[in-house]
């Protein structure tokens, strides 16, 4: 990229603060893990296996910041960051990626188009993936991400997607984050629904140590229909920090927001989430639900669902909770010949398969649901 | 009470010689404007305190200075208060008598409507400095006595019964616990304190008007209250009517102590009027078995702050809020509940409801705590929202940190407004369309008022029909 670019960016970079403990956006968060100073970007990867093709899925695959293989008609690598914003307390961050990210995948279309891009992650250092999945008006689009360390080396993924729908487009995103317990994930996920489109933003996270994602989706034409949502099984040692922002901006809009965490060990889970509905945003139907199951007595669980609301004849919810399995599941089961620790096991991925349900897409289903045993089979 | 004017007059006089205090009259105290040590040290003197107490004020002064505005969450109408412009303490013989013409109509109006008694209206307005209350409660004070409870202002509280006083003191909220925390320790006064023997079960509620006060007078009442184990009390502040006030700023701090077994009812109605910052902190400290519940009522001021706690120390332990809010054109009613859960089989719950009338906010701020190696906490958690307006608004904000798995936690909110069918039902009767609304508002928060006692619970009904007009049609 030339320097041109990059240096009103790293300036706008180099006059910001890393984040600091008092502030909301990172209330009860790990703002020091957030400090990348003095980060080099990572040089070229190594791929590793590829796993079973999706059918009817054009498939490319990256080694780090390389393109290793595929391409797509509706696809196009472009150079330099698309320009990524935080609204939820990383700036920097955000700065960071435009400042140093080398290209940014641009998927357009106007029809059915189904991508799946895997990334491979190895080495030490910074690796900055940016795409934009713009659906023009009629266009369907289904992209699966996957981010799959190739080796045990501490990467840190600083990643941003932007999701812009056109009227009467649908977007279907699942994103799987499956890197090694040393690594480090940053992420922002931008979403922007025009009138009458559609948008299922899906998260599965079952690796990295420490996992910052901001989730900001604009629902700004009338009957437009943004759903996000996301698994997330943490085991000791890591811990995941979701922030997310439902914001309407227009007459008759609906956004749904399921998130579940499912915690083992000494695992902790941040989850931060707020429905914003804009003056004049009438008729607006917004849902926000974050549950949390403890599987142990050592895991710790922040939530804190919000709610501005700034226009009457809206409907709005939130809920949060927190909780064990039942006993009386635990025993159904077990009388049933279950053992207690199939049977916890087994409650608990019916817990997370409500989430993958939403998805209403049989391919990415089964695709999360893989993920989600493989956590599971490590974990006790 | 002459010794007591002799005081009086040398400190006028010393005041005189070193700052610029000024007291026309030299019976009359007044700190004058702004906060510095000299204030301190004044109200320290005019109150004859123990050195305890006066180095008690200083540190919280140190503390108040050194304490950010916490405008990195809260609302930044707080930077509209000016420390310098306020008045910090002034004693009840310096009220200046308000003439009847000096209170604005809709108060009087409202008054009329309310059925205050004639002589209630006058201390409201502060027409009157005192309400005389003394005739009316004292035989209630006599048998309150002879059981061995104690209900005396707070400044007597830390003179005459300093040795049950004393422990409890500040240690249910530290000076440093926020910045209007320390800005109350450093210049309190009035306020009550009240000590509940062992196993004695108050059958009255107790009740405490406020004192009126002058212009510009910001109150700082401090109240603590200890029901010994066993016990039982229920207290009430404030009360429904508007209180006309011309002050900017009211900041107190409210303490509870429930010993073993004992049960503590704190029930406040808030309606000052629209020019104030109401910002408050409050909470309990609930022993084994004990039972705390805030119940809460926020009608009146510019903007309230205010986040009732629980702390439950000791197992089985039971912290409950109860909060109506109704924000009206240029209030911002911010009010919630802090449940913090530090023993074993614990359990809170809080109920909030609030109701945003023309541009009126109202916020829901909740903390839920339940730290490590703990079981068997529970926390329900319900805020609903209703609103009226097209420019209504209301935010919710809570927070809910568990560790472990032998907890249950819930927390739901919702945000409706009142549904087109229930007033067209209701119109089709004959109800006006503004009858109708003020009768599904109170609906909407008929369960919560129940919890009120019933003199309270009536005139809550009838000051939410009178705040509900003219917001329709």
């Amino acid at each position: 990229m030339s320097a041109t670019f990059a240096s009103p960016a790293l300036k706008e970079f180099d006059g910001l603060d890393w984040p600091v403990r008092t502030e909301e956006n990172w209330r009860f968060g790990s703002w020091k893990e957030a400090n990348l100073s003095g980060l080099e970007t990572v040089g070229a990867g190594t791929t590793g296996e590829l796993p079973g093709p999706l059918e009817g899925f054009e498939r490319i695959v990256f080694a780090n910041r390389d393109l290793v293989s595929g391409s797509s008609a509706s696809a196009e690598l472009v150079d330099g960051s698309f320009g990524p914003t935080s609204r939820l307390g990383s700036p920097k961050l955000a700065a960071l990626h435009t400042a140093k990210s080398k290209h940014t995948l641009h998927i357009r279309s106007t029809t059915d188009v189904s991508l799946e891009l895997i990334y491979f992650v190895s080495g030490e250092g910074l690796f900055l993936p940016g795409v934009v999945i713009e659906a023009e008006a009629g266009a369907n689009i289904r992209v699966v991400k996957r981010f799959i360390s190739v080796d045990d080396s501490a990467a840190i993924v600083l990643t941003a997607t932007d999701v812009r729908a056109t009227e009467n487009s649908k977007v279907t995103c699942l994103v799987t984050q499956e890197l090694n317990e040393n690594s480090k994930l940053i992420r922002f996920a931008d979403s922007t629904l025009q009138a009458a489109s559609h948008a299922k933003l899906a998260v599965v996270h079952t690796g990295a140590k420490w996992v910052r994602e901001e989730t900001y989706s604009t629902v700004d034409g009338s009957d437009a229909k943004s759903e996000i949502l996301s698994v997330s099984l943490p085991g000791t040692g890591q811990e995941y920090d979701q922030r997310t922002f439902q914001h309407h901006g227009a007459r008759n809009t609906y956004s749904n927001l399921l998130f579940k965490n499912t915690l083992f060990g000494k695992a902790r889970t941040i989850f931060s989430g707020l429905i914003f509905v804009d003056e004049g945003a009438h008729g607006t139907d917004a849902y926000q639900t974050c549950r949390n199951l403890m599987m142990t007595d050592e895991c710790e669980a922040h939530s804190m669902p919000g709610l501005e609301i700034n226009a009457d004849e809206v409907k709005c919810s939130h809920g949060s909770t927190c909780s064990r399995v039942s006993d009386e599941e635990i025993f159904y089961l077990m009388a049933r010949g279950v053992p207690s620790k199939d049977a916890r096991s087994l409650v608990a991925r019916g817990f997370s398969v409500e989430v993958i349900e939403r998805l209403e897409d049989e391919q990415l289903e089964a695709l999360a649901m893989e993920v989600i045993a493989r956590k599971f089979a490590t974990v006790d | 009470m002459n010794s007591e004017t002799a005081t009086v007059k040398q400190v006028a006089l010393e005041k005189d010689g070193v700052g610029n205090f000024s007291f026309p009259e030299s019976h009359k105290f007044d700190a004058g404007y702004g906060l510095t040590k000299d204030t301190i040290d004044y109200i320290s003197k005019v109150k004859d305190e123990p050195a305890w107490v006066n180095e008690f004020r200083h540190k919280a002064l140190e503390t108040f200075l050194s304490k950010p505005m916490p405008t990195n969450w809260a609302t930044k109408d707080l930077e509209n208060i000016d420390f310098d412009a306020i008045r910090y303490y002034l004693s009840d013989g310096a009220t200046p008598k308000r003439s009847w013409d000096d209170v604005p109509p809709e108060v009087l109006e409202t008054f009329d409507r309310l059925g205050v008694p004639e002589q209630e209206r006058a201390f409201l307005a502060g027409v009157e400095a005192q309400y005389d209350s003394e005739a009316a409660y004292s035989n209630v004070k006599e048998a309150l006595a002879d059981e061995g409870v104690i209900f005396v202002t707070c400044s007597e509280g830390l003179k005459e019964h300093e040795e049950i006083f004393r422990p409890w003191f500040g240690k249910v909220i530290p000076t440093g616990d926020n910045k209007f925390s320390a800005l109350n320790s450093a210049v309190m006064s009035g306020g009550s304190f009240i000590y509940i023997p062992p196993g004695v079960k108050v059958k009255h509620p107790l009740q405490a008007y406020f004192r009126i006060n002058s212009e510009n007078f910001g109150q700082f009442e401090r109240t603590l209250i200890i029901a010994d184990e066993g016990a039982e009390v229920m207290y009430m502040e404030g009360c429904t009517a508007p209180k006309f006030e011309t002050a900017t700023l009211h900041s107190a701090v409210v303490e509870l102590v429930a010993m073993k077994g004992a049960k503590i009812q704190y029930i406040t109605v808030q309606n000052w009027s629209s020019n104030v910052f109401n910002l408050v902190t409050k909470r309990g400290l609930a022993h084994e078995d004990a039972e705390i519940r805030w119940i809460d009522c926020n009608i009146g001021s510019r903007l309230t702050m205010k986040y009732p706690g629980v702390v439950m120390k000791g197992e089985r332990a039971r912290g409950e809020v109860i909060s109506i809010a109704l924000a009206n054109d240029g209030q911002h009613q911010d009010t919630g509940a802090k449940m913090i859960h530090a023993a074993n089989n614990t359990t809170s719950n809080v109920v909030s409801k609030s109701i945003s009338v023309g541009e009126g906010r109202s916020t829901y701020r909740g903390q839920v705590h339940i730290p490590k190696h703990l079981k068997g906490c529970k926390n329900n958690t319900e805020c609903d929202a209703l609103l009226i307006n097209t420019n209504s608004r209301t935010d919710t904000y809570p927070a809910i940190s568990v560790k472990g798995n032998q907890h249950v936690t819930q927390h739901e909110a919702s945000v409706s407004q009142v549904s087109e069918e229930m007033l067209f039902y209701m119109q089709q009767r004959g109800l006006s369309e503004a009858q109708a609304m003020s009768l599904a508002v109170n609906g909407f928060i008929n369960d919560l008022v129940e919890e009120f006692p019933m003199e309270y619970s009536v005139e809550l009904k009838r000051l939410i029909d009178l705040e509900m007009e003219g917001s329709v049609g």
